[in-house]
C-alpha cells in the first residue's frame, strides 16, 4: 500500500486481486469458529453454522455497500476482516453476545448503505459545518451532564435499554466541522510559512487554547483520557495537515500532557487511574485487577498464543467490550495481535491514500480527519490495554462489543470510502 | 492547485507520523508478548493454569513416603459434557505453606505454583498440538511431583507448635533436602477462593510462610557464625580465654548477659555452651565487621536459599556502615541481623555436614547436579571445633533441656530480644551428633527463652527423625 508521491489518483485495478486474500482470511476465520467450538468440547456444527453466517453477511455487506455507491472497496474489505475477527472473539467469549453483535452489524450496514445512497457528494456536508460542529461538541460533552458512569468514566448515555457512546458519532461530526472550517481558511493559514517555528499569531493560538481547555474539561468531568485525547488529537492533526506547522503536534502535545498531568495531581479520581497505570500489581486484587489480568493474558499468549478457546478471558472483567485485544493476545499470541495491528494500519493508510487522491480541499481534509480519528482511537485503546498509557473507555473499532460503536464506525468508513473525486463518486 | 499540493505534503507528514506510532506500538506489544512475557506470565497472580486444571487432571503432589498431599478428583461435568476436576489437599493445614494452592481468582502459591508447568502438563504456545489433540480427543495429562517432605515429621512439627506462632524446619544435613517445614498459624487451602479475603486480613498472617520467609533476629544462635568467623580467620581458638563481665560497654552502650549474669573467665568453648553475650560481643569486635559479614554470607546470608518455594534472604548489615556497638550486638544476633528459620537450620546443617552448606531443596524431581552442590562455609577443622562446641551446649550448657538418654544432640539456643513483646525462642541443632541425619531450627515467636521453650521441642523432633532412620 504505497502512498503515491505525486498525489495523483491511481486507477485501482487490483481490487479483484484482493478478493482472493480476503476470501482466504474469511476462510481462516471460519476455521477459527470451528476451533472455538472444538475447544469447548462441543460439536463443531454450531461454530461452522455461525461462521457461515458471518461469511454470508460479510459478502452481502460488501455487495450492499458497493451497490450504494462505494467505489473504494479496499477499505470495506479491511473493515469486514476486522469485524469478522471481532465476531470470532465475541463468539469465543459469549455466543449470545456475538449473535447480538451480528444483528448490529446488519443494522450498521443497512444504515451505512442508506447514508451512502443519500450522500451524492461529500462536499454537501461542508455546508452544515457549524451544525456539525455544535452537535459534535454537544455530543462530546453531554455525558458529563446526563451520562451514566461505567468503569469509573462517564462516557455513556442511557436510551431505553441501550447504552450508547455519543463520542463515537461526535468524532465524525467534529471531523466534518474541522475539515470544512480549515478548507475555508486554507489559504490564509498556509500563507508564507516555510520555516518551521515562527512566533504563533493570536489567530493560531486562540483556537488551540480553546480546544485544549475544552479537552481538559472533558478529561476532568468525564474522567476519561481517551475521549479528550481523541478530540484534541483530531484538532491538532488537522491543523498540522493544513498548516504544516510542527507547532501543532509539538506544542499541542506538550500542552496536553502538562494539562493532563496537572489535572491528575489536582483530582484524586484521576490520580487513582495513574497509580493503577504505573503499578497495577500493588493493588492487583483491587483496582489493578483489570489491567493486571490484561497483561497476564497477553504475556501468557506468547508468540502463537495458548490457542483459540484455550485462554481464560473470563478472568478479565468486561473483556468483550474493553479488552478483546487482550483476549486475542492470549489465544492467538503476537501473531494475532500483530495481524490485527497491521489490519488497522492498512485501513488508516488506505484512508490517507483516499485523502491524497481527492482533489477538493474539503475532501482531503475530511478524509485525513476521519483516518486520523480512527488511527488515534486504535492507538489510544491498544495503548491503554497494554499499559503503554492509562486505560480509557474508548472502544476498539469493529472488534469491541458495542452496537453504537459498530454503527458509528461503519458510517465513518462508509463516508471515508465515498470521498473521492466528485465526478467519480456519483453512482 | 497550490493549496492542494501543500496540503498533500501535510497529509503525507501526518500519515508518516501515524505509521511511526503504529510501528512503535507494534514493537511494544511484540516485546510484551515475547521477550518481556516471561517476567509477567510467571507472576503468582497468574491463574491461567487453574482454569485448564478444571478440564484436565492435574498431577499429584506426593510426600517422600508416598502420601498424597494434593490431587485432582472428578467433580462434575461442564455444559458440553467435558469432565471437570477439583483440587483437594488431604493434609490440609499441615502442609499448606509448602504445597500451596491453585485458585482461579487468587493465582497460585507454593509447589502448585513452582511446579505448575509439570503439574498442569500444558505449556504455552503449542496451538497446533492442542488443535490436533482436540481433534483426536486425547486428553492433556499433568505429571506428578514428589517432595522430600517427611509427612510424619511434618505432622509432629505441627503438633509441637500447637497454639504458638512460629516455625520449625528440619533438613537433611548432607543433601539439603527439606524433611519438614511448618509455619504456625497455618490455613486450610481447600475453598481458598472464598476464604482468601478473610485470611489475608487476619492479624496473625496465616498465609505467611514463617519457616522460609519469616525474618527474625537470631539471637544467640548467631554465635555459631561469630565463632565460625573467629576460628576460620584465626582470630581466636577454641581454647582461648576471655573475661566475661555482666555488661560490656561499647561506645556508651551496654551489651549485657542474660539476667545480667557475670560469666567469669571462660574459654571459648564454655562461653559458647553457656551463651555468654559479653564474651561474644568482644569476639565480634575482635573479628571485625567485614569478616563477620563475609562469614555470614558464606553461610548463606544475603542470598535466597535455592529451595523451590519462595524463601527470603537473611540479612547481615552492611559492614561499611556498622558502628562498633552495632558490630558488638550483631555478634550475638541482635542489631538489624535478621534470619529465617530455614537459614538457621542450614547453619546447623553445615556444621553437621563438616562445614559445607547443603543446597536446600524440596522437590525430588529437581535433580540438577550443579544446583545440588553445597557451598563450603568453613574448613573441616573449624567445623569440627563447632561440633564440639554445639555438643557442649546440650551436654552442659544452656541446651540441657534438649538432652536425651539414647541420642546425642548438638545445638545452640537463642533468646532474641525484640522491641515489642517477649523474646523469640530459638533452638538450632542436629542429631545424632556422631552421624547426623537431621538438622533442625525451631522458632517460637515471643516464646520466652530458647533453652526452656525451643530446645525441648527440637529434641522431641530430632528423636523422631532419628527413630525413623534406624
Amino acid at each position: 500500500m504505497r502512498l503515491n508521491r505525486q498525489g495523483q489518483a491511481r486507477k485501482d485495478t487490483a481490487v479483484t486481486a484482493l478478493f482472493l486474500p480476503f476470501a482466504l482470511l474469511l476462510g481462516l476465520d471460519l476455521c477459527g469458529f470451528g476451533a472455538v467450538t472444538a475447544a469447548a468440547g462441543g460439536g463443531i456444527a454450531d461454530g461452522l453454522i455461525f461462521g457461515g453466517a458471518v461469511w454470508f453477511l460479510s459478502a452481502s455487506s460488501l455487495l450492499a455497500l458497493r451497490a450504494s455507491g462505494v467505489r473504494e472497496l479496499k477499505i470495506v474489505m479491511i473493515v469486514i476482516c476486522l469485524v469478522s475477527i471481532g465476531l470470532l472473539v465475541q463468539y469465543r467469549m459469549d455466543r449470545d453476545l456475538a449473535q447480538t453483535q451480528l444483528i448490529w452489524l446488519v443494522g450498521a450496514v443497512i444504515l451505512s448503505s442508506g447514508f451512502s445512497l443519500l450522500l451524492r457528494d461529500h462536499r454537501a456536508l461542508a455546508r452544515f459545518k457549524y451544525l456539525f460542529g455544535t452537535l459534535g461538541i454537544f455530543l462530546l460533552v453531554i455525558p458529563a451532564i446526563i451520562g451514566v458512569e461505567h468503569g469509573g468514566a462517564k462516557l455513556w448515555l442511557q436510551i431505553g435499554p441501550y447504552t450508547v457512546q455519543p463520542s463515537e458519532i461526535a468524532k465524525i461530526m467534529l471531523a466534518i466541522f474541522f475539515a470544512a472550517y480549515l478548507s475555508d481558511r486554507q489559504r490564509q493559514l498556509s500563507e508564507g510559512r516555510d520555516s518551521a517555528f515562527r512566533l504563533p499569531r493570536l489567530a493560531d493560538v486562540g483556537p488551540l487554547l480553546m480546544m485544549w481547555a475544552l479537552s481538559l474539561v472533558v478529561l476532568v468531568v468525564e474522567r476519561d483520557l481517551g475521549s479528550s485525547l481523541l478530540f484534541f488529537g483530531l484538532f491538532v492533526t488537522l491543523m498540522f495537515a493544513a498548516t504544516r506547522r510542527p507547532l501543532y503536534p509539538v506544542v499541542g502535545g506538550l500542552m496536553f500532557t502538562s494539562g493532563a498531568a496537572v489535572s491528575y495531581f489536582l483530582f484524586s479520581h484521576l490520580r487513582v487511574r495513574v497509580d493503577v497505570w504505573l503499578d497495577p500489581w500493588s493493588d492487583f486484587f483491587g483496582r489493578g485487577y483489570q489491567i493486571g489480568q490484561s497483561l497476564l493474558a497477553m504475556a501468557s499468549g506468547g508468540i502463537s498464543g495458548r490457542g483459540l478457546g484455550y485462554g481464560s478471558p473470563s478472568l478479565i472483567p468486561a473483556a468483550a467490550t474493553d479488552f478483546p485485544f487482550a483476549v486475542i493476545g492470549e489465544e492467538l499470541g503476537i501473531i494475532g495481535t500483530g495481524l490485527l495491528l497491521l489490519l488497522y494500519l492498512m485501513l488508516v493508510a488506505r484512508g490517507f491514500y483516499v485523502a491524497l487522491n481527492t482533489s477538493d480541499l474539503f475532501g482531503k481534509l475530511l478524509a485525513a480527519g476521519l483516518s486520523s480519528a480512527l488511527a488515534l482511537q486504535v492507538l489510544v485503546i491498544i495503548g491503554g490495554v497494554t499499559k503503554a498509557i492509562p486505560m480509557t473507555g474508548v472502544t476498539l473499532p469493529f472488534v469491541s462489543y458495542g452496537g453504537s460503536s459498530l454503527v458509528a464506525n461503519m458510517i465513518l468508513i462508509t463516508l471515508l470510502a465515498r470521498i473521492g473525486d466528485p465526478q467519480v463518486s456519483k453512482p | 492547485m497550490k493549496g492542494s499540493s501543500s496540503l498533500n505534503k501535510g497529509i503525507r507528514g501526518l500519515a508518516r507520523g501515524f505509521l511511526l506510532l503504529f510501528l512503535a506500538l507494534l514493537a511494544y506489544v511484540g516485546y510484551l508478548q515475547t521477550i518481556g512475557s516471561g517476567a509477567i506470565a510467571t507472576r503468582e497472580e497468574n491463574a491461567r493454569g487453574a482454569l485448564e486444571e478444571s478440564q484436565a487432571p492435574r498431577g499429584k503432589i506426593f510426600a517422600a513416603g508416598g502420601e498424597v498431599l494434593a490431587e485432582s478428583i472428578p467433580s462434575g461435568t461442564n455444559r458440553s459434557g467435558r469432565q471437570l476436576y477439583g483440587r483437594i489437599y488431604p493434609e490440609g493445614s499441615s502442609t499448606s505453606h509448602i504445597v500451596g494452592y491453585i485458585s482461579k481468582k487468587y493465582g497460585r502459591t507454593g509447589i502448585e505454583s513452582a511446579a505448575n508447568t509439570t503439574l498442569s502438563g500444558i505449556g504455552g504456545g503449542r496451538f497446533f498440538d492442542r488443535l490436533l489433540r482436540a481433534a483426536t480427543g486425547t486428553r492433556e495429562r499433568g505429571r506428578d511431583i514428589h517432595l522430600t517432605l517427611d509427612l510424619d515429621l511434618q505432622r509432629a512439627a505441627k503438633e509441637a507448635l500447637a497454639g504458638r506462632k512460629g516455625a520449625i524446619v528440619i533438613v537433611d544435613p548432607a543433601s539439603g533436602a527439606l524433611l519438614a517445614a511448618y509455619s504456625n498459624p497455618s490455613y486450610d487451602p481447600s475453598g481458598i477462593d472464598s476464604r482468601f479475603p478473610a485470611l489475608s486480613k487476619q492479624n496473625d498472617s496465616p498465609l505467611l510462610n514463617r519457616a522460609t520467609q519469616g525474618l527474625y533476629p537470631p539471637g544467640s544462635t548467631m554465635k555459631v557464625i561469630t565463632a565460625a568467623a573467629a576460628l576460620e580467620s584465626g582470630t581466636s581458638r577454641i581454647s582461648e580465654h576471655f573475661d566475661g563481665p555482666s555488661a560490656l560497654v561499647v561506645q556508651g552502650n551496654k551489651v549485657t548477659n542474660y539476667r545480667d549474669q557475670t560469666c567469669g573467665n571462660f574459654d571459648l568453648l564454655t562461653a559458647f555452651a553457656k551463651s555468654c553475650n559479653t564474651i561474644f560481643a568482644k569476639l565480634g569486635l575482635k573479628v571485625g565487621a567485614k569478616e563477620m559479614s563475609d562469614t555470614a554470607k558464606d553461610f548463606g546470608f544475603g542470598r535466597r536459599p535455592p529451595v523451590e518455594i519462595p524463601a527470603s534472604a537473611s540479612r547481615y548489615p552492611d559492614p561499611s556502615k556498622m558502628a562498633d556497638v552495632d558490630l558488638a550486638w550483631s555478634a550475638v544476633g541482635q542489631a538489624d541481623v535478621l534470619a529465617t528459620p530455614l537459614q538457621m537450620a542450614l547453619v546447623a546443617a553445615s556444621v553437621a555436614n563438616s562445614g559445607v552448606v547443603p543446597a536446600a531443596h524440596i522437590v525430588q524431581e529437581d535433580i540438577d547436579i550443579t544446583r545440588m552442590r553445597g557451598r563450603r562455609a568453613v574448613s573441616e577443622t573449624v567445623a569440627g571445633d563447632l561440633q564440639i562446641m554445639m555438643e557442649a551446649v546440650v551436654e552442659s550448657g544452656t541446651g540441657k533441656a534438649a538432652a536425651r538418654r539414647d541420642l546425642t544432640i548438638a545445638g545452640k539456643t537463642g533468646t532474641a530480644e525484640v522491641a515489642k513483646g517477649g523474646s523469640h525462642a530459638w533452638f538450632i541443632g542436629y542429631a545424632p551428633a556422631q552421624n547426623p541425619t537431621a538438622a533442625i531450627a525451631v522458632l517460637v515467636e515471643h516464646g520466652g527463652t530458647g533453652g526452656s521453650v525451643a530446645a525441648p521441642l527440637a529434641a522431641r523432633l530430632l528423636d523422631k527423625a532419628a527413630a525413623a532412620k534406624r
